[in-house]
Order: C-alpha cells, then structure tokens, then sequence
C-alpha cells in the first residue's frame, strides 16, 4: 500500500489540493491510519510555531514601539542625530541566565525583615530554589537578651528596628490598621512606670526537726560555697603533708574560717579537702561567731543562704521578729529559709506558730467506703501514626465489671429453667386428666399423648389387644402375615383319615418325614 | 481550511501615496505606513529573531533603515515585502561572522517562561524541540514557513511575494514540515 508522500499531506493541511487530488487523499486518509497519524503529527508542529512566534501583541506594546520609532524617524527626516534605541526587553546577549524566571514580587512590609531576607534568598518564588538554608536561623542569645533588656527597661523601638525600615515606611501596609498610641505619634519617648514591688507568690520553708540525713543537702550545698572560689585540686598532686597517712582516718577538723558544717563533710569524703585556708575567710564565707550557750544564729532568717556575707550576723532577737513577723513584700528574697543547719542545736528558738492545718473529711472516709483510686499518671497517649478518629477518639468508659453480667446471666438462666419445668409439669398433669369421649369426663378435654401409655388399672384405657382375634380390621387392612394360627383350626400337615378316622399307613406321615417345625411340638396336633 | 488572510502583503492599497508622500518629506505620510504595517513587520521580525529584545530592536533598525532608504521603495506595489526583506537582510548582516543564535533561548520568544504550568514538562518540551528545529531551517524556508503558518497566506500568494514558483513553494514548504517532525522524532528518542 503506498501511503500518502509528505506534499501530499502538506497540501491537504494548507487546503491547497483540488478535484482527483483531493478525493484521492481524502479516500487514503479514510483508510489509512498511518497517514492520518502523520498528518496530525504536522499539524501539531504548525500549531506551537503558530504558539510560539505568531502571538499578536498588545496595542499598548505596539504603541509604544511605534513611539520609539517615531522619534528615530522623525531624527532621520529632520538630519538630526539619531536617537539611541531602546528595546523595553534584555537583549540576547544581555540576558543573564541566572535571572529568576518570574518578574520579582511586591514587597511585603508587614513581614519585617526576616520576609526580605527570604525573598533575596528565593522563598516564595516560583521555579527558584532557595538558596539558603531551609531551617530556622539559630538563635543569638547574646542579641535576645539584648532586646529583652532594652524592653524590660521600656524601650521597645529595638524590637522595631528587626523590620525592614525602607520597606515599612514607603509602602502600604495589607493588614489591618490601627491607631498608635499618642507617645508614638508625638514622637515621645515612653516614660517607664513606676517601679513596682514584685509580687511573686513566697515560699516559706519550714523545716522542722532537722536531722542528720535533711541536713545533708544543705551541707553540700554550703560545702559547694565554702569551694567555690577555691580551684579544683588533684588530690593525688597535693603535698604529701596534706594526704592523710595510710589507714588513718581523714581530718574532721575544718578548715579556719569555714562553716562548722563543713566538718561532717570532710568527715565523709574519702579524699582529703583541698588547702581551703589559703582563700581569705572573707571570700570564702564569713566567721561564724561564736555559738552562744542558748543559740548562735550567724545571719538574718530573711538572708538568702547564699549570700551570708552581705549582712552581719543580727542576734538571736533579731532573728525571733523576722521569724515571727513576714518581711514586708517589698524586699527582694523571696524564699524566706527559717531553719538552717545552725538551729540544730538550738531548741529554745521560738518557732513561728502556724494555722493548724484542718483536714476535712470525706465522705469517703467517713462512711469507710472504698478508698478511692490515687491520681494517677495520664493515660499514654498513642502516636500520631494511626488514623485521626482513633487517635482523637475519647478515652473508652471502664466496662462494666464482671459480676453484674454474671448475676444478669443467672437470672436469666433461672428464667428459663423455670419456664420449661412450668411446661413439663403442665403436660404431665393433663395426662391424668380423662379424655373427652369418656364417661364421665369434663367438659374440660385434657390432652392425650398417644405415644404415652401408663398403667393405670383402668381397663377403658387398656387398649392393647391380647389376641389376634381382637385386632379390628377393614377391607382395606391387609392380613398380617405373622398372624398366630388359631388353635381350633385344622392344621396343613394333619394326617388324611377316612370317614371313620382311620388313617391308612401309606399314608401316614411320620413327623421326621415331613421334618418338624422348630416351634410345632408333638402336643399341639 | 483556511482564512482569507489580509492583503497587505500582495495588495498595495494606500502604499504608493504614503512612499510617494514620504519621499517628500511628509512625516505624517510616514507614521501612516509605519501604523498600518507595524503588526504583521513586528511578526516577521519576532519569527526572525525568535527574541522579543532582539525583534524589538530589529523592529527599529528596519523601520531607520527603510526612512533612510525611502527612494529605494517600490512605488506601485506593496511595501511591505519590502519591509521584511529590509529585515532579513538587516538580521542577516548583524549575524554575518557572529555565532548563531541559540535555537532555543532563555524564554519563550514572547518573554515568557519556560513554565508548563499544569500542561505538564513534556508540553514545554514539546514547544522547545519544534521551536529548535524551526531554527535548523534554512532562512529561505523559514520565511516560506512564516508567510504559510503566520500570515496564512495561499501558495500562490507566496510564490508572489518571494518570487519562487508554486509547485517549489508547495515543495519546500512540505520538506520543511518534514524535517521539523524528523527533528521532533530524534529529541523524543533522544529523551
């Protein structure tokens, strides 16, 4: 089969061909698909040249272009000089391959800084990959701090500097708008209020009755402030002087000028402390006075534990009011420790009296119900790797215990036990009752289970036949073949005898001739 | 098949009275013709150029080119062919000794992207590949595509514009259409 050539088809396409040469491409294109595929393949090709190089401009380019030339003509008519020309497009050879494909988008003011700084990076532009990294920026504590020092202080314009400060300004803004406070549009500065006690909720601690083992944190924590200024020593490169000998024990002394408390914990520690009495006293923690006979307390109950230094030592006076009576909410410590490890020994201290703590009753507890449940730690919540509904589903109620469903299922059982005994007995009960054809009977009929027969001694209800003789037949009942013979009857194998009854020896019949039946005896002949 | 093009490019209408007012020095006569040719010179310059800077500029360059020449115009026929063929000849010189342009530029030849959008990629490549080998064409066969394809002009019309006869036309037309599927064919199975 010979197919349609290219000029065929092109002329079929352009709608040049005519007469015999169109019928006959016309009749090929019907029959051959291969052609038709063909042909659409160059009709396809003619409609992206058609796409691509013969878009019809917009007046507004047009007008312009022909403005440009205007001024060209006009030049050239008129033997001036002829103007440069001005494409309103990059050259071919002016274009950078870099350049991002869309047009660049509108600032966006309300995004700040931080938007410009993405848009200069590539975010939000369609075909242009970021360039920068797509995790957050790590934060600078150093600049946060910065800022929220200069906010704490009333100045907040260093948090409005983050934003763009060209962008803000020249454009509008998209949001919503609203009216900034007076300082602002007077161009003030803010005045910081007043300042203000603060007022944070305190914590009173009352540690009753010290012992050796709640003691101990605060021992650490004085034994890490008495070596807090002290550098860290290898105790294997301290002087031989200082290492305690073989076997004996470590020293217990402390050093001069540390807390007493210090003494238990160089006590404890199987390394020797490190030359604690180079550092000043003053540095390390102060003298403690001398313990009075009644009580020493070295510091202000008011005095944070770790700042001793701060206020002298006030007498055991002192330290009754401040213990009795709350600081004012104007001082700054807000943890008020009443019981330091001073105060072990000193037992004549008054004590501050609380509200004696009122413990109300339950009514669980009153009624010695069930204790209830502790509060118990929340439910482990599944992970986000299922289905929503299953996921956010409420939490399912408890089932019901198992008991009830057991006495439910009891109840039931009894039900219908009893319903059916209930039915037993009444059909056993209708059977002692009369029939209806009988003498006598109720107008009440009982019901009669034909199968059932019981001995009653009623000879009306002894039906079974005795006899063959009894059995009632119709025309239609066929005789049983197991029928037992009558005894009064004839039997077959009865000897013939004459008419004086004498049976003639030929032909007698002994009954081994004639073989004995199993159940026939010789009586019952 | 086919619209009824129009006839500028045959017929030469207002032509002779607006050269022959030109090549007096009447301006007015000149934006006329300038303003009545202006659209189908700029699509003979972009299919040119297949540049929309470039068409731009040669756009210009023709126009100065033909103001500066306007006793070399025809007089009794249309102006027009003879504004293209001011073109071809002002593109040809400009890449005389140069490196070609590239087939496929940065852009589409309106200065769009290259964006397929929902079309899919294979939509942009189809473009890329037909519009690379329109650029492989002879520029003879080009132009003879460019007056079928954009201008929609007859065989017969072509044949009088470019001078070639019919049956040449019909035949040049028909291997150019040819050789761009054979160069569509070998980028999909180059693909």
């Amino acid at each position: 089969m010979n197919h349609l050539t290219v000029q065929q088809l092109s002329a079929a396409l352009d709608g040049s061909l005519n007469g015999p040469s169109l019928e006959l491409v016309v009749h090929h294109l019907a029959h051959c698909h291969e052609c038709r595929d063909r042909q659409a393949r160059l009709a396809r090709h003619d409609d992206v040249m058609r796409r691509l190089l013969a878009q019809d401009p917009h007046d507004l380019f047009l007008d312009d272009l022909e403005r440009r030339v205007e001024a060209v003509l006009v030049a050239i008519m008129q033997g001036l000089p002829v103007p440069p020309m001005v494409t309103s497009s990059p050259l071919q050879s002016e274009e950078d391959p870099g350049q991002p494909v869309e047009p660049p988008l509108p600032d966006r003011p309300e995004l700040g800084r931080a938007g410009a700084l993405a848009h200069e990076a590539g975010f939000g532009r369609i075909g242009v990959k970021p360039t920068a990294s797509t995790q957050a920026p790590p934060a600078d504590p150093a600049e946060a701090q910065r800022l929220l020092e200069s906010l704490a202080g009333g100045d907040a314009r260093e948090l409005d500097d983050t934003s763009a400060p060209s962008t803000r300004e020249r454009l509008p803004v998209d949001g919503p708008l609203f009216e900034l406070p007076k300082w602002i549009q007077q161009g003030g500065t803010p005045k910081p209020a007043a300042p203000k006690p603060r007022e944070l909720p305190k914590v009173q601690l009352q540690l009753e009755q010290l012992g050796e083992h709640t003691a101990k944190p605060a021992h650490d924590a004085v034994k890490g402030a008495s070596r807090r200024d002290v550098p860290a020593a290898d105790p294997r490169s301290a002087p031989p002087s200082a290492l305690p000998a073989a076997g004996s024990p470590p020293s217990a002394l402390p050093a001069a000028g540390s807390p007493p408390e210090c003494a238990p914990a160089a006590a404890e520690s199987p390394w020797p402390r490190p030359p604690v009495k180079t550092a000043p006293p003053s540095q390390v923690y102060p003298a403690p006075a001398p313990l009075p006979a009644a009580a020493s307390p070295p510091r202000a109950a008011t005095q944070p534990a770790t700042t001793p230094a701060a206020t002298p030592a006030p007498g055991p006076a002192a330290a009754r009011e401040s213990a009795a009576t709350p600081p004012p909410r104007t001082q700054k410590p807000d943890v008020v420790v009443q019981e330091t490890p001073w105060r072990k020994s000193s037992a004549d201290i008054p004590r501050p009296v609380l509200p004696p703590v009122v413990v109300q009753e339950t009514a669980w507890r009153k009624s010695s119900a069930a204790i209830p449940r502790p509060v118990l730690p929340p439910e482990y919540r599944k992970p986000v790797t299922e289905a929503y509904e299953q996921v956010n589903e409420p939490p399912r109620p408890r089932t019901v215990p198992r008991t009830r469903r057991t006495e439910r299922f009891a109840g039931a059982w009894v039900l219908a036990t009893a319903t059916v005994g209930g039915l037993l007995v009444l059909v056993l009960a209708l059977q002692f009752l009369p029939p209806a054809d009988t003498p006598g009977a109720t107008a009440w009929r009982g019901f009669q289970w034909s199968q059932l027969q019981f001995a009653t001694g009623d000879s009306t209800h002894d039906a079974a036949p005795k006899t063959a003789g009894q059995v009632m037949r119709t025309a239609t009942t066929p005789v049983p073949v197991d029928a037992p013979v009558p005894r009064d009857e004839v039997p077959l194998d009865a000897p013939l005898a004459d008419s004086a009854g004498v049976v003639p020896d030929s032909l007698a019949a002994t009954p081994d001739s004639l073989g004995a039946a199993p159940g026939r005896a010789s009586g019952e002949k | 098949l086919d619209e009824s093009p129009e006839r500028p490019w045959t017929e030469p209408g207002q032509d002779p009275e607006w050269i022959t007012a030109a090549q007096r020095g009447d301006l007015a006569s000149l934006r006329e013709l300038v303003h009545a040719h202006r659209r189908p010179l700029w699509r003979a310059c972009l299919a040119i150029t297949r540049h929309l800077g470039e068409a731009e500029l040669l756009f210009q360059e023709t126009l100065a080119h033909a103001a500066r020449n306007l006793r070399a115009a025809p007089v009794a026929r249309p102006v027009l062919p003879w504004l293209v063929r001011l073109a071809r000849q002002i593109d040809n010189a400009k890449l005389r000794g140069r490196a070609p342009r590239p087939s496929v530029p940065l852009r589409r030849p309106n200065g769009e992207p290259w964006l397929a959008g929902a079309r899919g990629s294979h939509w942009v490549d189809d473009e890329q590949r037909t519009l690379h080998a329109f650029a492989q064409l002879h520029s003879d066969d080009q132009w003879l595509l460019v007056l079928r394809l954009f201008e929609r002009l007859p065989y017969a019309d072509i044949a009088r514009v470019t001078g070639i006869p019919v049956p040449r036309v019909m035949n040049r037309i028909a291997l150019a259409r040819e050789y761009i599927e054979r160069v569509h064919e070998l980028g999909e199975e180059a693909a």
